[in-house]
């Protein structure tokens, strides 16, 4: 018997991956689970029975020298791993009769900081990197060539006014949502 | 012992005590959370994520050290800087303890 596919495109960032565990764990709750990530955005499901089944991500920069092991011991926690997609590892178990406890990947807040922290070093600096040092430098001077009427200058001026608009776009709302997640966890 | 450790460490948070507590034996990390789990009668509960992440850390910085693998499990123990890590907190806790009124 051939089981019913369904694909959706999503876009998560960096700082989104509490977002993205909730609309996957949910998607299950109602009977779609996830086959496989493609191009880190295309979601695919198989029709299922809808379960209790929670998805957690975990980011942890040194994995890769010893990935079977990582697996291995996530596996002793009852969680099963499914892929890698931009260094986030995927993992899912069964919820029904587990205290809540068991149903999270962190026990507490500073691991959790230090998470983030790696996300933040690793993938968010490249990108303020690529943002300061080639995108403002091409924006101004796009900009300033943008009204000279050569027709190649206008093209660069949009792309340039384009990338700078995202890249922009993409910083401010990681930043944000990383304080967001920091705030969530800080002891009160 | 550098003073930055110390500064990370001390003190510690109540995963990284009991980790590094237990890591006085041979231990790897699930067994690690059920031990710790079995000692505080439940109350403490060490989670995957939590385990690998603070292993990894401890090791990084010179606490614990690998010492073999084990059916797909790493078996760690801690180091003389562990040890002394260890001590430190050790020390520190019983001074709480005793300022509240303890013995």
């Amino acid at each position: 018997m051939n089981r019913a596919i369904k694909k959706e495109i999503k876009f998560f960032l960096l700082s989104d991956y509490e977002k993205e565990e909730a609309y996957l764990t949910e998607m299950h709750r109602t009977g779609w689970k996830l086959k496989n990530v493609s191009y880190g955005s295309v979601y695919t499901f198989e029709k299922c029975e809808p379960e209790n089944v929670v998805y957690r991500l975990d980011f942890a920069q040194d994995k890769e020298k010893d990935l079977s092991y990582y697996i291995a011991m996530f596996g002793e926690y009852g969680w099963e791993y499914m892929q890698d997609v931009n260094g986030y590892s995927y993992f899912r178990k069964r919820t029904d009769g587990l205290a809540e406890e068991d149903t999270e990947l962190f026990s507490d807040s500073e691991s959790r900081f230090e998470m983030m922290k790696q996300i933040i070093n690793t993938r968010l600096m490249p990108v303020w990197v690529i943002f300061t040092g080639i995108l403002i430098p091409n924006f101004v001077k796009a900009i300033m060539h943008g009204f000279d009427h050569i027709p190649f200058h206008t093209v660069l001026t949009v792309l340039f006014v384009f990338l700078f608009a995202g890249y922009s776009y993409v910083i401010l709302h990681c930043e944000i949502e990383f304080q967001k997640l920091k705030k969530k966890y800080t002891k009160k | 012992m550098t003073d930055k450790i110390k500064r990370i460490y001390i003190p510690m948070t109540e995963t990284g005590f009991y980790i590094l507590f237990c890591l006085q034996e041979e231990m790897h990390g699930y067994g690690i959370t059920q031990k710790v789990k079995e000692i505080t009668d439940g109350e403490v509960i060490i989670t995957a994520g939590t385990m690998y992440g603070s292993l990894s850390k401890m090791e990084k910085d010179g606490l614990i050290c690998f010492i073999r693998e084990e059916e797909k499990r790493k078996l760690y123990h801690i180091t003389a800087l562990g040890k002394e890590i260890l001590q430190l907190e050790i020390e520190r806790i019983k001074r709480l303890y005793k300022n509240i009124g303890g013995v």
